[in-house]
């Protein structure tokens, strides 16, 4: 099937669309007419026997080596999955550290991003301007304030799995917890990458493109569609043929259709122009 | 009914095939990569895989189509490698005749960028059939075997490439 060479009695070639389609067409033209260079089988199959040469070559002389190798590994890589499981499983059973709680009366504090502290409540306590942010805190029981090294952003949580952590040091109770959560500043999530659907939907609308954006909207898809099929059926299927000219006086004596009216039925069309081949 | 270039059913009589093959896969390599050299080893590449499928011949029906959609998933995948600036000088180069006026020929010359530029970023489907289509060696029916497509399919596709060429080549020379 070759594509409908556009000429100059179909297209308007004088049109920039119909300057783009020649241009379109000259090129795929030059892509098929470029041929092999002389000698073409015969490199081809020479370099087919050096290729089998070689292959039956190495193999025998690399097989234990390749195997070696492959096995090797397959063994790290069944290693490194059986680390990374481990892993995983040790830090789930890892020991919750307690959390402190907060005294009546007390206010939950803002806390900046490099530090997490709270207001001294007992007597004697301060917090500390250690570099390690420190949480003194009021407790039911009397003990020693408890120090907490913690990250920057880090948020300081009831440990809501592990009700066995809490006691005996420190209590809280779940509202005081839901308060301290809710005055917590929030940190914008990280921008979460665009998935494919969504890059290609950015590239079809920065596109602008007929078909991609006909694609968005089902009922202007449908519309398209039908044009679409309308100019295709125009695109393949061979021109009618050019109506006859009227002006000219008839050749010959005889049947000749009177001027101005159309010609008879019965009588023969007039001879197509030359139609591209489909 | 045997094909050219089978024997029997495990032998592959090469040169054969290569006689009756190489000219149309060097056209269909040389379309994606516009290099000669890159193509001659893409087609190479091609009779090398049939050799090593050489027992699965048998069962193929359409010997053309196959060998044509190996010869176009090598040349992709070697496209990777090959940079396609490098590719098109010399076949730009080919494209003008000797005795062409300088100025013409560059102006020639950079329509032709433009239009390959414009069919290497044409969807992947699009641009296949358009450049098999263009070879004018592959009948529609052996085009549709080759991408797996009905015929009308395929007309579709080159109808839509066709259109899509013209209006990103419209947008860009308003530019």
């Amino acid at each position: 099937m070759s594509v409908r060479r556009p000429t100059r009695s179909h297209s308007a070639v004088d049109s920039p669309s119909g300057e783009l389609d020649l241009a379109v067409q000259r090129t795929l033209e030059a892509l098929s007419a470029t041929g092999p260079a002389p000698g073409f089988h015969e490199r081809i199959l020479r370099g087919i026997e050096r290729t089998e040469a070689q292959s039956a070559a190495v193999p025998r002389s690399l097989r234990p080596a390749l195997s070696f190798g492959w096995r090797t590994a397959a063994a790290l890589l069944l290693l490194l999955v059986a680390f990374a499981g481990w892993r995983q499983v040790a830090r789930r059973r890892a020991p919750i550290q307690p959390t402190p709680s907060l005294s009546a009366g007390a206010k939950p504090r803002q806390a900046s991003p490099s530090e997490i502290t709270l207001p001294a409540t007992s007597a004697g306590e301060t917090p500390s301007s250690a570099p390690t942010p420190r949480l003194a805190v009021e407790s039911t029981f009397p003990s020693a304030p408890i120090r907490l090294s913690v990250t920057n952003r880090a948020r300081v949580m009831p440990a809501a799995n592990e009700p066995a952590a809490l006691a005996p040091t420190a209590t809280r109770s779940a509202e005081e917890a839901a308060m301290e959560d809710w005055h917590t500043p929030s940190f914008p999530a990280p921008a979460m990458p665009l998935t494919a659907q969504e890059r290609m939907v950015r590239l079809m609308l920065r596109r602008g493109e007929k078909h991609d954006l006909a694609a968005l909207d089902s009922a202007a898809e449908l519309r398209f569609a039908q044009r679409e099929r309308a100019a295709m059926k125009d695109f393949f299927d061979p021109p009618p043929p050019p109506a006859p000219d009227l002006s000219l006086p008839p050749e010959g004596g005889g049947a000749a259709a009177p001027t101005g009216a159309a010609p008879s039925p019965g009588s023969a069309p007039p001879p197509l122009p030359s139609a591209p081949k489909p | 009914m045997s094909q050219i270039g089978e024997t029997t059913h495990t032998e592959v009589d090469l040169p054969a095939l290569v006689h009756a093959h190489a000219a149309t896969l060097f056209r269909v390599a040389h379309s994606l990569l516009r290099n000669r050299a890159e193509a001659e080893d893409v087609v190479q590449d091609t009779f090398v895989r049939v050799l090593e499928r050489q027992a699965h011949l048998p069962s193929v029906r359409d010997l053309r189509p196959w060998l044509v959609r190996i010869a176009w998933n090598l040349a992709l995948d070697r496209r990777r490698r090959v940079r396609p600036e490098q590719a098109d000088t010399l076949f730009l180069h080919s494209l003008t005749a000797a005795d062409t006026p300088t100025d013409r020929a560059l102006g020639d010359k950079e329509q032709a960028r433009r239009v390959l530029d414009a069919i290497d970023r044409l969807p992947r489907a699009e641009r296949q059939a358009l450049l098999l289509s263009a070879l004018d060696e592959l009948s529609p029916a052996e085009i549709a075997s080759t991408m797996g497509k009905s015929e009308s399919a395929i007309r579709a596709l080159i109808f839509r490439a066709r259109t899509r060429l013209r209006d990103r080549l419209g947008k860009g020379a308003k530019r």
